[in-house]
């Protein structure tokens, strides 16, 4: 067996002790729902979609998911032909005043959140259709994330977007997010030859014959589940990012995420995240 | 006219590449949730490039689209990326986007949730594969191995949003900030940008004169 294994030398953020964090079960809320629709001036019936609340318009849609404290508008559903629009903000500061100006307005900015980057959306058409731009940059998407005790909160679970037109207007946002309350307790964090030895013993690795795997970057943060989920506690963990190479598949990445912390039984089944995403024993997913 | 579903999906690698875990529930999590007649689900060794591929195109040229992949409306598929599949035995275990011709059998739809199936260039690198294909989903970038987001999607597909929506939100759901979703839709001589899965069966766009590829955050 040739494989060689390429570990970053620091992870980022590694700490000895993280407090841990609570992620209380949320109750289906319609009055907020309410509050949420005046404030986005959706104007429809609510409906139950099972895992959201949502009012549907012609042009635009308001979610609120039971789960979590997360909402969702979006009024990019206008099926103009806006692939032939190109944005006309380039700035990135002025974007991002923009998004921290509609975000102040409505409420939705929250001191745990800062701003992390900006993509573009693109539109890339081929053709002879002369009339159309080749590649185009037709709105921003700027993005925040969230950190609580100085670490990153990582997965889809907790995280801020704004989206701006190519006319400049806001025309959709998400706050993804779930309250949290300290839980009075905090854990020892695997050792960084710890964490190396966990992942070089992973399984998904054991048939790789030749060919190396390379971790590109580690950091500590705390996993959150999809806003539809039930999450009982935020996780500790250690997010890696990087690329298989074998003979067969040049190369193929990877973004796994290995538990950070001992836990016991009971926490497996307290804590709410380790049932779906990390079976048992099995600390990577 | 009843739409026909078909899955394909990998987590054995059998070391060609790292295994997966979650592609099994990712993909029939679409299957069992999106409304359609369920004509198949190959998993791990039974999922080939072959069912993906035209017969003759390529090199090797083994292809056996017309009875898999391009014998429902949409397929979706579930693995490394941009489609590896676990076993080589069949063709070369990598489903090419040059070896790839659908919709001149019955696929509209392509699903390749996988890691940058659509980086580089979306339109250039695909546009072999749109024989009658209206549209295609898939990532831009890296993305990790969710278990639910084909159940996501196929949620937002059947309560009747633009299709392209449905992707952006199930990829917004279940990816962090820095991941980028894309979708290539035919522009000319059919749009299929507001093509809805609820819809009736729409006709095939055979020679699309110019795609349109759409990216954006997660």
């Amino acid at each position: 067996m040739s494989i060689s294994l390429e570990f970053p030398r620091k992870i980022e953020g590694h700490v000895e002790q993280v407090p841990m964090f609570l992620t209380p079960i949320r109750e289906p809320d319609l009055k907020q729902m309410q509050v949420l629709a005046r404030v986005f001036k959706m104007k429809g019936d609510v409906i139950d979609e099972g895992d959201l609340y949502s009012i549907r318009t012609q042009d635009a849609i308001l979610h609120q998911f039971h789960a979590s404290d997360s909402i969702r508008w979006d009024s990019g559903m206008k099926r103009s032909e806006h692939y032939k629009e190109v944005l006309k903000i380039t700035d990135l500061k002025e974007l991002q005043a923009i998004a921290d100006r509609f975000l102040g307005a409505n409420k939705l900015l929250d001191k745990r959140a800062s701003f992390s980057h900006i993509i573009f959306g693109k539109a890339e058409t081929s053709g002879p259709a002369s009339d159309i731009s080749k590649n185009v940059n037709t709105c921003a998407y700027v993005n925040y994330t969230y950190s609580l005790a100085g670490l990153p909160l990582l997965g889809p679970g907790a995280k801020i977007q704004v989206i701006i037109g190519f006319d400049g207007n806001v025309v959709g946002c998400y706050r993804f997010w779930r309250e949290v309350k300290e839980g009075g307790l905090s854990k020892k964090v695997l050792s960084s030859p710890d964490i190396q030895k966990i992942f070089r013993e992973n399984p998904a690795f054991a048939q790789i014959k030749s060919g190396k795997v390379v971790v590109e970057m580690a950091r500590l943060g705390y996993m959150t589940l999809p806003p539809s989920d039930v999450q009982g506690a935020l996780i500790p963990v250690i997010e890696l990012r990087g690329f298989v190479s074998t003979p067969e598949i040049k190369r193929t990445g990877f973004i796994r995420s290995l538990v950070a912390i001992d836990y016991t039984e009971e926490e497996l089944k307290r804590y709410n995240v380790f049932n779906k995403h990390f079976s048992g024993s099995c600390r990577i997913m | 006219m009843a739409k026909r579903i078909g899955i394909e999906w990998v987590n054995d690698y059998h070391g060609r590449a790292d295994d997966l875990k979650n592609n099994d529930n990712n993909a029939k999590g679409f299957y069992n949730k999106l409304s359609g007649i369920k004509q198949f689900n190959f998993g791990n060794d039974n999922a080939w490039d072959t069912d993906f591929e035209q017969q003759g195109v390529g090199n090797p040229p083994s292809g056996g689209d017309t009875s898999y992949a391009d014998n429902v409306d949409i397929v979706f598929f579930s693995g490394h990326g941009w489609l590896y599949f676990g076993v080589a035995n069949h063709d070369n275990g990598d489903a090419a986007p040059s070896e790839m011709a659908l919709g001149n059998g019955k696929c509209r739809y392509l699903v390749v949730d996988s890691c940058e199936a659509m980086s580089d260039s979306g339109t250039s690198r695909w546009k072999p594969t749109f024989k009658g294909l209206r549209a295609m989903f898939a990532f831009v970038t890296n993305t990790s191995d969710s278990d639910d987001r084909g159940e996501k999607f196929a949620k937002y597909l059947n309560a009747g949003h633009y299709m392209d929506d449905a992707w952006k939100w199930a990829c917004q759901e279940t990816e962090g900030g820095s991941c980028v979703w894309g979708y290539i839709h035919t522009l000319s001589p059919v749009s299929s940008w507001n093509d809805k899965w609820t819809d009736p069966s729409p006709a095939a766009v055979s020679n699309p004169t110019s795609l349109c590829f759409h990216s954006g955050a997660c």
